[in-house]
This record gives structure tokens, sequence and C-alpha cells, in this order.
């Protein structure tokens, strides 16, 4: 029963339905005749077109007919040195996938061999159609189809081709390892098809935003340029791609043959322009905002730089807000926020890789680090862990987090979440590794321990004493947070002689009319602080913060005259939050509200015994746990080598070295001698 | 993962299970704050209760929270006395008649009778109080001259104050004057079974207000020693009924007699523990008027005991400095010359005020001087040392005392001039 439902909720590549995108043109003229579209192709003599190749094809549009109501587009994503065009590492990758590719092929021989040896089907295949029948009556149910006789007849059929499919199995997941199996289609010589093609992928005539202009080069060839509407910044088609491409002198100088070298050449002033050959890589870059212009005669296209969507602008932090430090903060436009750290490192070797990190919306995640400081390891793992993801849908920084730190089930955050640049910086120029994402105002760094979660930029732009001062603050609010409700519940419940007598005979006076227990009276204060910290949050406009604080006020008070709860427990719950609310990191901040409640029940069961336990138990958590390999209290245990960085922070000039745990390439953040103009400075 | 989440909550369920049976709330018990202990009459003990009714004034709490007063202006006390064989059954026997349980965690005073002191039954009492797991070792003991289950009566805080805090500062005066010693339960069990020194128990009693006479003549004559009374006899009308002055002396579990405050105060001058205090001695040359000092100790006490001889010789030294408070007669004690007068006065008070109450220690056969711990230290083994047997050779010994006192300052006064009248100078 649990399998199935399993089954229903897992997400399932579309050509394990059986759907494919077409690969041979005629087979696409197919496909698109059931959506009652007509298809000029002619040109299919670059296709392979060997006689094992036509019989999948002809399978392949049975299936296609199958399908006839699944009208689910999947996209699938490209790797990622496809949009990094231009750069260095580009042609390494590529070579890379050539060799993964190969690997694959090879594997597949091996498995088709295999099954070649066994003459019998085996009960995992068996079992295997079976699950693929009950998938497609799921899907049929969902797509409420009404010839119920058709489907009876397709899974009939099914059966039957389920041998042979098995057979090709090799093959499939061969197209399927290999992420570009649907778009790999080369850009045609002739416009029209092109075109044809450019209307299959995006469901011309229904999809509207797409825009295929199509109109004459210098009024000789024909050409067109695809974009989005809406993505795009319209000034450079208006004003410096058309007229350019349109004016009847465009194409002076040029004798025959293709275009595209000349028009890249000479005609098209636009800053940033790359050719491109095959719609792999054409398509994520229309998704994402550039614009292509497709020439006739030409096997190749032009791909401009045209990215002008809205976007908002860069304003002030709203989580992690100083008083004395950069107000910048990062927004949802990733070019945006890596200018806004590239401007604070000014290094040649800060490198800036791109990954696209979801399937279905293409997410744009870009990798830094600095190449002479960071360690290739880290870089490693990292890149490891997002090109390992295989999601539909990821939103932002936060759903990556999720996707690549260590320990899901762990409280406490094991990679941290910035919104500003200079903490990036300051991670980067540490030897630490940052994601930024496209969707969310942050920024991921890692690895991380638990001092940089309970740092802020302020410690460091402040004098030594005052940083310390400020850490120290924040180090009693954290424990406060973490500890005092706990404390009192053992304090109240189990360990009256540890009160002073005058403070015991000022409690039993506020807690004579309370009519509840003890530790129901303190949930239920607790719970209402957090409604009203929550609520806070939710209460539209500027008057969310004023309405929480006049909330809680009047919301004590009156509890307090109602003697629903006493005096005494509301001082305890609003010190516990005040103490909650000096902890610099969101996510930091959330695991010790939820560990609060937890030394509670600890408190409740056992007195301070039970929440020595409790807080044994999460010390012992917190020490166990590691982010990208460094253990989460590193400095301190395991002890390593640092500066006096940690809780009390030395002057500036003595932060000498790069964290140890990193093994950073380059260790020393200074000279022998920072300060020259101090005689002896060390 | 699952099962080991699964395997981690049911570990841990059971803590929230069985732990709860200990807790209670922190209204459901009453806290018993003194405990009188006496003979009784109807059963061996007579023990009394005292627990402070805490916010008994008024339902609606919120406003008395907001002064410092936390509940104490009007607290009333709830006096509980009944005979019983021991104090766990006279307090099973209370609780099922009280919707609280009687909670002995915040104890801050235990009153024995002297009569209960006298009959050589302190063991039985205490014994069961020193293994009882509510009652702390720090909670105060005093020896009562009249029924516990008075004294506690009149055991009243002071206004505004919670009556643990009264209690509290009463007997942090034991270090400030020194007029009585404060002993705790620890001391009373440990002292009892010490080979070193006896057992010294602050005094206490009420102050029927009948010493202060109004009839008869002016006072005449040599003003007394300071501080010379018991408890009960001060001359005194206002206040807190109660007062604790001078101190008992047992032998072994057995009360054997009294000290009066200022025979305390030397006590505590010898045994290091007043470190500063007012005395006051007799104007050598005027002795109708005084002078009070105010007096530092400068060094710890030097103390040396010869057991050589027959008898043990004991050698105390000690050094002080202070101020002049006041000179009543205006002669001009504060020239230098004149300074030494004053000094050698002081010297020669303490030196006797000591050495009386050695000779009536050592009548009472009651190291209370705590000289033992001194003489111990020239014993290798404590088989040896007990079998020397200090509390008998003690009473044999003799005391030698060196006082060295030097004035520093004169107070705010440089000089001491004559009173001008009609008739000229005086």
């Amino acid at each position: 029963m649990l399998e199935e439902l399993k089954k229903l909720f897992v997400y399932r590549k579309p050509s394990e339905h059986g759907f494919r995108f077409p690969e041979d043109p005629r087979e696409s003229e197919l496909w698109s005749s059931y959506r009652g579209k007509k298809s000029n192709l002619q040109d299919n003599s670059e296709m392979g077109n060997n006689s094992q190749n036509n019989k999948e094809n002809r399978e392949d549009t049975k299936r296609n007919k199958r399908n006839k109501e699944e009208q689910i587009r999947i996209i699938k994503p490209m790797p990622i040195n496809e949009l990094v065009v231009g750069r260095g590492n580009t042609e390494e990758s590529r070579e890379k996938n050539k060799d993964m590719k190969k690997n694959d092929n090879a594997e597949d021989s091996k498995t088709e061999d295999e099954k070649n040896d066994k003459e019998n089907n085996t009960e995992s295949d068996k079992e295997g159609v079976k699950e693929s029948i009950k998938v497609e009556n799921t899907w049929k149910e969902k797509e409420h189809n009404k010839q119920e006789s058709g489907s009876r007849s397709d899974k009939n059929q099914k059966k039957e081709n389920s041998k042979s499919r098995k057979k090709e199995e090799g093959k499939d997941n061969n197209q399927n390892n290999m992420h570009n199996d649907e778009h790999d289609i080369h850009v045609s010589r002739s416009i029209e098809e092109n075109i044809n093609i450019l209307r299959d992928i995006f469901n011309l005539p229904v999809n509207q935003d797409v825009i295929i202009r199509e109109f004459i080069i210098a009024r000789r060839i024909k050409a067109c340029i695809v974009f989005i509407d809406g993505m795009i910044d319209k000034n450079i088609i208006i004003e410096f791609t058309l007229p350019q491409l349109m004016n009847p002198c465009a194409l002076e100088g040029f004798e025959t043959g293709c275009p595209i070298d000349f028009l890249e050449k000479n005609v098209l002033s636009i800053h940033q322009v790359v050719r491109m050959d095959n719609y792999k890589s054409v398509i994520p870059q229309i998704l994402s905002g550039l614009t292509v212009v497709f020439i006739d005669g030409c096997d190749e296209c032009l791909v401009m730089e045209s990215r002008g969507f809205e976007k908002r602008d860069i304003s002030v932090p709203s989580t992690e807000t100083v008083i004395n430090g950069s107000q910048e903060a990062f927004t949802e436009n990733l070019r945006t926020n890596i200018t806004l750290i590239r401007r604070i490192v000014k290094n040649e070797s800060l490198i800036t890789e791109f990954m696209i990190i979801s399937k279905t919306n293409n997410i744009l995640a870009a990798l830094l680090y600095i190449d002479d400081i960071t360690n290739k390891r880290i870089v490693e793992e990292v890149k490891r862990r997002v090109e390992g993801l295989d999601i539909d849908y990821i939103a932002g920084s936060g759903m990556l987090e999720q996707l690549i730190e260590d320990k899901s089930l762990m409280l406490f955050p094991q990679i941290i979440s910035t919104e500003r640049p200079d903490r990036v910086a300051s991670f980067l120029m540490d030897g630490k590794v940052a994601l930024v994402c496209e969707g969310t105002p942050f920024a991921l760094a890692m690895p991380i321990t638990f001092f940089d979660l309970f740092h802020t930029s302020e410690d460091s732009n402040l004098r030594w004493q005052y940083g310390t001062f400020l850490r120290i603050v924040r180090l009693i609010g954290t424990l406060l947070s973490l500890l005092l409700p706990g404390l009192w519940t053992a304090l109240i419940l189990f360990h009256q002689e540890m009160i002073p007598t005058s403070l015991l005979s000022s409690i039993v006076i506020s807690r004579a009319p309370v009519p509840f227990q003890f530790i129901i009276e303190l949930l239920l204060m607790e719970l209402s602080f957090e409604l009203i910290r929550e609520g806070g949050i939710r209460v539209p406009g500027i008057t969310g913060n004023t309405l929480g604080i006049i909330g809680a006020l009047i919301l004590g008070q009156s509890a307090v005259s109602a003697g629903l709860v006493s005096p005494s427990l509301i001082i305890v719950v609003a010190v516990t939050g005040l103490g909650s609310f000096t902890i610099p990191n969101y996510s930091l901040a959330l695991a010790v509200r939820i560990a609060r409640f937890i030394l509670i029940g600890f408190g409740a069961a056992a007195g301070l015994y039970g929440l020595s336990v409790g807080f044994t138990i999460f010390c012992a958590l917190a020490l166990g746990m590691k982010s990208f390999g460094v253990p989460f209290f590193t400095p301190i245990a395991p002890k390593t080598r640092s500066n006096q960085d940690r809780i009390i922070r030395g002057p500036f000039y003595k932060q000498e070295d790069r964290p140890d745990y990193l093994n950073t390439r380059d260790e020393k953040r200074m000279g022998d001698s920072p300060r020259r103009w101090v005689k002896s400075s060390r | 993962m699952y099962k080991r989440t699964l395997i981690l909550v049911s570990l841990l369920l059971p803590l929230f299970i069985t732990g709860c049976f200990d807790s209670h709330e922190i209204g459901d018990y009453a806290y018993v704050t003194a405990l009188g202990i006496e003979k009784g009459v109807s059963n061996t003990f007579r023990l009394t209760f005292q627990i402070p009714k805490f916010g008994q004034s008024g339902g609606s709490s919120s406003e008395e929270e907001s002064g410092s007063d936390g509940g104490g202006k009007n607290e009333e006390m709830e006096i509980i006395t009944l005979d019983a064989s021991s104090l766990l059954s006279a307090v099973a026997i209370t609780n099922s008649n009280l919707s609280k349980d009687l909670n002995f965690m915040h104890l801050k005073l235990i009153v024995i009778s002297e009569e209960l002191a006298m009959s050589d039954m302190l063991e039985e009492t205490i014994a069961p109080l020193t293994r009882y797991r509510h009652i702390r070792r720090t909670t105060n003991v005093i020896v009562c001259k009249d029924k516990t289950e008075d004294f506690i009566k009149e055991l009243k805080p002071y206004p505004g104050e919670l009556i643990t805090t009264t209690i509290e500062e009463l007997f942090e005066k034991s270090g400030k004057t020194g007029y009585f010693h404060q002993s705790t339960l620890n001391d009373l069990y440990c002292e009892i079974k010490s080979p070193y020194h006896a057992l010294l128990v602050a005094y206490g009693s009420i102050n029927k207000e009948d010493n202060l006479k109004s009839e008869g003549g002016f006072f005449k004559g040599e003003s007394s020693i300071p501080g010379n009374y018991y408890a009960g006899e001060i001359p005194r009308k206002g206040g807190p009924k109660i007062e604790l002055f001078g101190s008992v002396v047992f032998d072994g579990d057995k009360m054997v007699g009294k000290l009066t405050g200022f025979e305390t105060q030397m006590l505590h001058l010898v045994r290091g523990e007043l470190k500063f205090g007012l005395f006051t001695i007799t104007d050598p040359e005027k002795p109708d008027v005084v002078i009070p000092l105010d007096i530092t100790e400068f060094e710890k006490p030097v103390i040396k005991i010869d057991l050589t001889g027959e008898k043990p010789k004991i050698h105390v030294k000690l050094k002080f400095e202070g101020d002049i408070v006041s000179i009543q007669s205006g002669i001009d004690y504060e020239k230098p010359e004149k300074l030494p007068i004053v000094e050698d006065t002081f010297e020669k008070n303490l030196i006797k005020g000591i050495k009386d109450t050695f000779e009536k220690c050592k009548e009472m056969k009651a190291d209370v001087f705590d000289f033992g711990t001194t003489a111990a230290m020239q014993f290798w083994t404590i088989p040896e040392w007990e079998e020397y047997n200090w509390l008998e050779k003690f009473s044999q010994s003799e005391l030698e005392v060196d006082v060295d006192f030097t004035i520093r300052r004169t107070g705010r006064l440089l000089q001491s001039e004559s009173i001008i009248s009609s008739e000229g100078k005086e």
C-alpha cells in the first residue's frame, strides 16, 4: 500500500512513462502531427539512420501515440559548461562529459550483453513491467482519460512491447543519463526548419511568451530572432539589432557563404555575442532572457546578451542589520549579487562558476571561491554535491542549502546563509566557498563552524574591546534563551530549596491565583510568545513590529490581571525572547527556539538532572556534527590552531592566520609585521 | 534513520513519564522557617513550627508584587505546636491536618529549650535533624531560656521584611558585635563529637521588658562593663521582643553554663572571629565616664601552647589598632605623650576580660576557645591526641595573654579643648 502511494508521489522522468522527445526529424513530424501541427521537415540526412535506430523510432512513435493526452513538457537541464561559454574551463568539462558518455556507453553495452545471455526474462523484469503498468494507470486516472477502451489496448500493446523494451533499456538509460537528449538537435541550415523546431520546443501557437520575429537581412537573407517577452531589454532589439540587420547596406562587402561570421564581426553592435550550434545550449539561453538570431543558410546561430527583466534594487539588510558596517544586502538577481561580492573582493583569482541546479525551472547558481586561497577539495566537494542534484524545482538558496547539507536531521544549521555581501567576502577571503543562487537574496557559505554563526560583521568592524563585549552579551543571550525556561522549570518543580526565600515568597504569591500547573502555564506563555513573534512577521505593513510589541504588553498585562499566568513567569519568557533575538543567525536562533522547548521537557521530567542530561545530549549532537567535513565546534573541539577570534576577539592585527581547519593554500592573512610603523608589532 | 529516531524517542519517553513523581508545584508546600524543640508533656518532645503565610493579604496579587516589600508587609505567621516522639512523626501528624505539606527546605532557625539542653538529650534531639534530607546543615541553632513555643511566637519579622531575611540578618550581627555566637546544625553535630573543643551555642530569650526600671534613683558609681548581660536581661523596651545575647556552653551534649555578651565577645577576639567592634573602657583619670574605642584586628591571634609541663601553658598574642570615638571627660588624650595611657588601659581591660572568661570556662571544663585545634598540631597521630584527652587537660591549663594596641586616629577632633563658661575655663 505504502509502496503504491510512494509511486504516486515520487517524481518520474517522462521517459520512464514512455514519453520522449523526438530525435529524428521524421519522428518529430509524426509527433507534431498528433498535436495538429504541420511540419515540413525534409532535411534529415544528418541524423543517424541505421536500421536499429529506425526500429527504435517506430516503437517510440507507438509510445507517443499512447501519450496522446500527456501534454506536459519537461525541459531537462544542460551541463554547466554549456552555459559558461567563453570561459577557460569549458573545454575541460566538455572533455569530461565526453569521457562520461564513453563510460556510459561501455556500461550499457555490458548490460545489454548480459541480457542477451539470459534467455528468459527475470522476475525483476516482470515486476518492473507491472510497476510501469500501475504507474500508467494512475497517470491515466489523473489525466481523466475518457477513452477507456483505447487505454486497454494500449496496455496490451505495452505488454507486448515490454520484452523488446527491456532489451533496449540500456540504450534508454544511456539517453537518460545524458542530460541533454531532448534538445540535442543541431541547428539546421534552413531557417524554416529552425522555426519549426523552435515552434515544437516552445509549443508556439499556444505559448505566447516566446516571440519569433522573422525578417530579412539586408533584403537578401532570411533570418529570425527569438526571445521571451519580458525577459529582454527591448532597446537592444529595437535600437541595436533590427535596424542594423535590416539596413539594406548591411551586407555590403559580404560575398557568398554563411554570413554569420560577417554579421557577428561587422554588423551587430552588441557587447556580448556567442555562436552556438545546438538547441540544447540555445534553449536555456533563450529561457534566461537572451536573444538568438537564426540566419538562413547557417548551421549556427548568434546568441546575444539582452537580459533586461525587472528586478529589485539593492536595499538595506533586513535580517542582519548592523550599526557599524556596510549597509548593502543581496537582491534576488544573481548578477547583481555577484557584482556586489566582486566589488569587495577585487582580485583576479576570485572565480565564479555557474551551474544550473534544477532540472525544470533551470535555476542558475554561482560557485564562488578564491583560487589562490581555497582548498581545492572543498570546491570539488561542493561541486560534487551540487552537480549530483536531480530536482525539478529549486526556488533559491534556502532549498539548495537543504539539498547539499551533511545531515538533514540535525537541528543546527550546517551551512551559513547570509544576506550581506561583506560577510560573504570575508568568508571567501578565509578560504570558504560561497554559493549564490538566483531567486533569493541570500548567499550560502561553507564549511562553517558554530562561531561563524555566532559572529557578525560588526564584530570585526568595531574595536576589539567593543566587539568582545558584544559577543559576550550575545553569548549570555544565547545561553539564556536556551536554558532559562528549562532552568526555571527545574527550580520551580524540583529544587525549591535553591530559590532564595524572598523570591520564593513572591513566586508563591504570584502563583496563588493561577489555576494551571506550572508546566502548562509556562508552555502557554512560551507558545503565546511564539505566536506574537510569528504573527508579528505576518502582520501586513509597517505596523507589524509595533503591533507585536503592544500585543505582547497588553497580552501580558491582561493575562496577569486575569490570573492566567504569574508575573514572574512573564519576566522569564520575556528575557528568553530577548535572548533569542541576540542570536545573529536566523537559523541558529530557530534551532535554539526549538531546543528550548525540548529542554523545558527535560527540566519538567527530571529537574536539574534532566536539564543537564538534555544539555549534554545537545552538546554531544552539536559536537558530533560536521559541515563539509569540519566539526561544528572546530577551533575548540577538536582543538586546532586559531586566532583569538572565538568569543573573545583580539586586536585586528593579531588575526594572522586563516582558519586552520580549512587547510587553505595560503595560511597567512597578513605579513610578518602587519603594522610596519610599529617597531615591534609582535 | 527512522528506526534510530524511534529508538531515541522510545528511550527518552520513560524519562518524561517516570521523572515526574518527584516534581511538586511550588505552592504545594508549607515552608517552615523556624522549628522549636523542647521537652513535651504528653510525649517526649514538644515541637513548634513557624509557617509564614505568603501572600495571604488579598486576591489580586499583581499590585502587591510591584513593591519591594514582597508580600511581607502584613505577613502573618501560623504557629503549630504539638507533642510527638520525634520530628518526623510530628511532621506526619501535622501533614494530615494541613492542606499543604510541611517543607523544611527554607528552615532558618532551630530553637532548643534550656531544659532540653541541660537534660543530656541533645543527641537524641538533633540526630534525626541532621539525617533529615530537607533540613540544611547551615540552619542556625540557638538555645532558648524560655519555652520555645513562646519564643517562636515572638519571633517576628522586621516590618516590611520576610521572616527569613530577618533571621539571617540577625545572625549576621554575631560577626559584627560578637555578643553572641552563631552556630549551625553542622557545628552542633560536629562539636559534640569533637575531641578538640566544646560546643558553644547562641543564647536567646524573650525580653519581658521588666529590666528597664523606671523607679529608684539615677545611676551612680563606675560604669559597668558594657554587654555584661545574659539574654533577656538587657534593660530595654520596644523593638523585637526576642533577643540573642551571650552564649551557652556545652560539655559533650550537656549544657554546663552560660557566658554573658561581654564574655562571648572576649571569646571571639581570641578565636579571631571578631574582626572589628566598639569597645568601651573606663576613663583612667575620671572613672565615672568612659572612652569608646573603635577596634580593628591588626593581626590574627597567635596562639602557642606548651604541652611539655604537667599543665598546658597557653600563650595568646593579640594585636589591635583603633580609633578614639569620643572622650567624655574632655581630657586631651590625643596628645602623643598621653595616647599610651588609653592604650594601656584598653590592653589591661582586655587581658582581664579574657582571663576572667578563661577561668569561667575552665570551671565549666569546656574549651570553647578552640585551643584544642592548636594543641592537636603537636601530636603525630589521632589516637595519641585522643589519648591525651585535651578536654580534661584544659581545665588545668594556664593562660597568658599579650595584647598590643595602637591608636591610629583620634576621630574627627584633632585636639580636646576645655569648655569655657562664665566661670572661666574648667
